[in-house]
Formats: structure tokens, C-alpha cells, sequence
């Protein structure tokens, strides 16, 4: 089989299995429409009485994007090996003599697709229950800079997690418990400005600040806690960095695998 | 099987689990922190903080931390019985559960069971840290109270979690993206993070409907010091004990319209 014949294959076994079988998609987004509905209903419950209600709805709406792509790369990207296990897919896929990251072709542009449908409705949920979301770019070259570096850094950290879960047998609600603490603990959802001093140079210390920051400031929600440049420039040469040091602690991980052998199969 | 035996298994095999695999015991006791964070964060970077404690006339964080252990207690009890048919289905137990002799209702009784332990220790290692600090000494109280009252919500929502299993797979069969639309839908409709008595009147008559919304409703009052007369506390308890009573026999016949319905047409495994 070519390459590209491959590539095809896996996109289109990933879109048939998330979005087409079992109307995947429609009641994908139905449940997402709930669960935010569950989570942003509360956030109300602080608006002051004289709130801008577009840039309440604007915060909350980028404050989900960002949320939800940390959970794509937790469960989509990093999960998703022992999942593989799970189906006594991943020993095929090593003994064809594939990467195993081809499978990732299949995976991250239906992640993408999916992540597009949650703006969607996330739009449409934070237009009903708080108020159309005002979003203007300020500057479309630093929020390019702010999407690509974030997907880098997801990729990067789904790489070690899905390297960890196939090399210990990291178990799911630990996986949830990442998924959870960390776009809280990063400034992924608060602009760090907002954050506790500790907090915030914690933050800061990880890659994950960065581009939500890029993000936030170019869209005109936030301002930054260091110079743009500044901080630009160290979120790409850390993201980066991030990405050679994933890339390699994975495929470290993957050969540990094929000598040792999977630590553990079952159970959530 | 007798039903002492079934609790006996059960237990040995939750627990068991539980203490092999100490960092989830550990992500669970810490995950209605993260939740508060979680919605605390975000609504006080969003809106104001004042504006939560002007509007509710209390905290946030002992608010949200008390919603997010109910939710985790509620969570505790229906998962457990919701899922358990899905899970066996795709570990392939299922066919051997359908033609064990236990009757499947006192099966699906006795799941949640050794999880209403997990519901006091969640409780009792999450919530007095938090509490203390916020109301000294009395907040010792208000942790026993929310604890005995979480643990009723979930002993109540077993009849009305059974109920589902058995009309929801009899009519769409075991599938976790139906599941994934239910379980959020009831988390609203039981007024978790959103008090009841400020849900408009739809989905407060719905609510209404859900046994646990009943006591979650009097720990909120309670929480947010709203008077309420100890004729209305009986009412409302006995009200959840009542409808949670109602759905037993519903439940009973909905699992066994299950039952029949897999005996006759199989399992897909």
C-alpha cells in the first residue's frame, strides 16, 4: 500500500468512527451542547449588573476553545494509543512496520473537524444563555503565530502522555485529572494577569502559557504579562523545544515497548 | 446468589480496585477542587467575584466545592449503574451476566452500593479544609450535614438510575454516546450548579421529577441561609423519598423488559 493510500485509509476509518457511525457527530455535539450548558450556566451567576455582556461571552467562549483543545489532546492524541490497545489494534500497527504516528493523519484532522464543530456550538450556547461573544482580531499575524504554537505544544504533550500511557499504563482518570488541572494551572482559561503571583510563574514555566496569552491578546481580551515580542518569541522557542523533547521521549518510550512489552491493557 | 453474597462481591471487587490503583483514589478525592477552580476561575476572570457573593449572599468556592462533591457523589451512584451494562458489553461479560440465576434487580441494587462509602470519604477528606476555613468551628456541622445529605441524594437516585438503564437500552440498546446526551441533561435538570428554585419554571417542573433535586434543594437553602420552615423540610424530603419509591416498581420492569429484550435478540459483543 503507498503512502498516501494509507493516509486515506486511516482518515477515512477515523471519519467513518467518530463523526458518521452511530450518527457519531449529531449526538457528539448534543452531548458537548449539555455538558458546556452544565458548565456555563454558573458563570452568570458572577456577571456584575452593569457586564458587557459581549466580552463576558467572548472570554467564556475562548476560555472553552482553549479547555477543549487540551481534552483533544489528552483524550483524541495522547489516549487514544491505549485505546489501541484496548482494540488489539496497536500490535498490527507495529508489526506492519508503520509508524505508529501515521495513525495521527487519521486522527488530528478529525479532531480538527471536531474542534470546529465546538465553536459552533459553543458560539450558539454562549449566544443563548449570556450574550453574542464579540471576537475582533487585533492582530491576525500573532494570532496565527498564537493557533500554531498551541497546536505544537498539544501535539508535544499528547506525545508524552500517549508515550507514558503505553510505557506505565497510565489509567484514564488520571488522564482526566491532567486533562483538568492543566489549562487551569497554565493560564490556559485565566489571562495570567488574573492569576495568583504563584500561580502565574508556574505558569510561566510551562509552554501551555504562551499561546493561550498570544491568543487572548490578539483578539483584545487581554494584555500580556510581558513584552508581545518578548513573549512571542519565547512561546515559538518553547514550543518547539516542547515538540524535540516529546517527539523524542516517545519514540524512546515506543522502543522500551517493543523490548519490555505493554505493562497493562485493560481498564479505564 | 443471596443478596449479602452479591454485596460481598461486589464490595471486594470495587474496592480492590479502588486501593490497587491509589492515584485514582487520589484524583477522585481531588476532583471537586478542580471543578471549583475550574468554575471559579473562569467566572472571576469573566465576571467579578463580588458579583457572585452580592447575588447568592455567599462564597463561591464553599458553593461550588459543595456542588462539585454532589456531582461527584450523584456521578458515584448512576455511572456506576448506567455504564455497567455498556462496560460489560464491551468486555464481552455481558451474555455471561444475562444467564447467571441473580435476579438483575437485586444485581443493579447492589452496584452502587460500596460506592456510598466513597461518597462519605470524598466527602469527609475534601470538604472540611475548605469549610473551616471559611466558617471555623461550624463548619465542621455544615460538612456532616452535606455529606448525610449527599448520601441520601445518591441512595435516592439508585431506583430512578435503574429505571433508566432499563428504558433507555431496552429502546436504543447499550450505546455510550446516548448515555454521554443523558448523563449531563440530568446533571442540569438536578440543579448542581445552578440552584433549583432559580431555574425558570419548565426545567424547574422537570427537575422536579428527579428525586435527589428535592434534598440538593435543602442543602442549597441551607448553604445560602434561605429560611426555610422545618414543615417544608419534611415535605421536600418525603416528596424524594416518595418519587424515589415510585420508580422502583417502573424500574424493576423496565430491567426486566431489558432482559427479555437481550435473551431474545442476543448480545452484540
Amino acid at each position: 500500500m503507498s503512502r498516501l493510500a494509507v493516509i486515506k485509509a486511516v482518515f477515512e476509518a477515523y471519519f467513518k468512527a467518530e463523526l458518521v457511525r452511530e450518527h457519531g457527530a449529531v449526538l457528539g455535539i448534543l452531548s458537548l451542547s449539555l455538558w458546556l450548558a452544565l458548565f456555563l450556566t454558573p458563570l452568570w451567576l458572577f456577571a456584575p449588573k452593569s457586564v458587557n455582556v459581549s466580552l463576558f461571552g467572548s472570554f467564556a467562549f475562548i476560555g472553552i476553545l482553549i479547555f477543549v483543545s487540551y481534552t483533544m489532546a489528552s483524550w483524541d492524541w495522547g489516549w487514544q494509543l491505549r485505546w489501541l490497545l484496548y482494540q488489539g489494534i496497536l500490535e498490527y500497527v507495529i508489526v506492519s512496520g508503520r509508524d505508529i504516528l501515521i495513525l495521527y493523519v487519521g486522527i488530528i484532522p478529525v479532531s480538527l473537524i471536531w474542534l470546529s464543530f465546538v465553536g459552533l456550538v459553543a458560539y450558539a450556547i454562549i449566544t443563548m444563555l449570556i450574550g453574542p461573544p464579540l471576537l475582533m482580531v487585533n492582530d491576525a499575524l500573532l494570532l496565527c503565530i498564537g493557533i500554531i504554537t498551541l497546536i505544537l505544544v498539544l501535539l508535544s504533550y499528547a506525545l508524552i502522555l500517549g508515550g507514558t500511557t503505553i510505557a506505565v499504563g497510565t489509567s484514564g482518570p488520571i488522564v482526566e485529572f491532567i486533562s483538568w488541572i492543566l489549562p487551569i494551572a497554565t493560564g490556559g482559561l485565566t489571562p495570567l494577569q488574573n492569576l495568583p503571583e504563584p500561580l502565574r510563574i508556574f505558569a510561566l514555566c510551562t509552554p501551555f502559557s504562551y499561546p493561550a496569552e498570544l491568543i487572548r491578546y490578539a483578539l483584545g481580551l487581554s494584555g500580556t504579562v510581558m513584552d508581545v515580542q518578548l513573549e512571542c518569541l519565547v512561546g515559538v522557542l518553547y514550543a518547539i523545544l516542547f515538540f524535540i523533547a516529546g517527539f523524542t521521549y516517545f519514540k524512546l518510550q515506543l522502543k522500551r515497548i517493543l523490548r519490555e512489552g505493554i505493562k497493562s491493557v485493560a481498564m479505564y | 446468589m443471596t443478596f449479602r453474597e452479591l454485596l460481598k462481591a461486589e464490595a471486594i471487587f470495587v474496592y480492590a480496585d479502588i486501593f490497587r490503583r491509589k492515584a485514582v483514589l487520589f484524583t477522585y478525592i481531588a476532583f471537586p477542587y478542580i471543578l471549583t477552580m475550574f468554575i471559579v476561575l473562569i467566572g472571576s476572570s469573566v465576571g467579578s467575584y463580588q458579583a457572585f457573593k452580592e447575588r447568592l449572599g455567599t462564597d463561591p468556592i464553599p458553593f461550588f466545592l459543595t456542588a462539585s462533591y454532589l456531582m461527584m457523589s450523584v456521578l458515584a451512584v448512576s455511572d456506576d449503574v448506567l455504564w455497567k451494562p455498556i462496560h460489560d458489553k464491551m468486555m464481552g461479560t455481558l451474555p455471561y451476566i444475562l444467564v447467571t440465576h441473580v435476579s438483575k434487580l437485586l444485581y443493579f441494587i447492589t452496584i452502587p452500593i460500596p460506592r456510598l462509602a466513597l461518597v462519605i470519604l470524598l466527602g469527609f477528606a475534601s470538604l472540611p479544609p475548605v469549610f473551616i476555613f471559611f466558617y471555623g468551628i461550624e463548619g465542621v456541622y455544615t460538612v456532616f450535614r452535606i455529606v448525610l445529605m449527599s448520601l441520601l441524594s445518591s441512595v435516592l437516585y439508585i431506583t430512578f438510575s435503574i429505571l433508566l438503564v432499563g428504558t433507555l437500552y431496552s429502546i436504543g440498546g447499550e450505546s455510550w454516546r446516548i448515555l454521554n446526551i443523558v448523563r449531563p441533561l440530568l446533571l442540569i435538570f438536578l440543579g448542581i450548579y445552578y440552584p433549583k428554585f432559580l431555574m425558570p419554571t419548565m426545567l424547574f417542573i422537570v427537575s422536579s421529577l428527579l428525586p435527589p433535586s428535592y434534598i440538593i434543594e435543602l442543602m442549597y437553602r441551607s448553604l445560602l441561609n434561605i429560611m426555610t420552615s422545618q414543615t417544608y423540610v419534611l415535605e421536600l424530603m418525603g416528596l424524594a423519598i416518595a418519587i424515589s419509591l415510585i420508580y422502583a416498581p417502573l424500574g424493576s420492569k423496565a430491567l426486566g423488559s431489558w432482559e427479555r429484550r437481550k435473551v431474545s435478540k442476543g448480545v452484540e459483543v
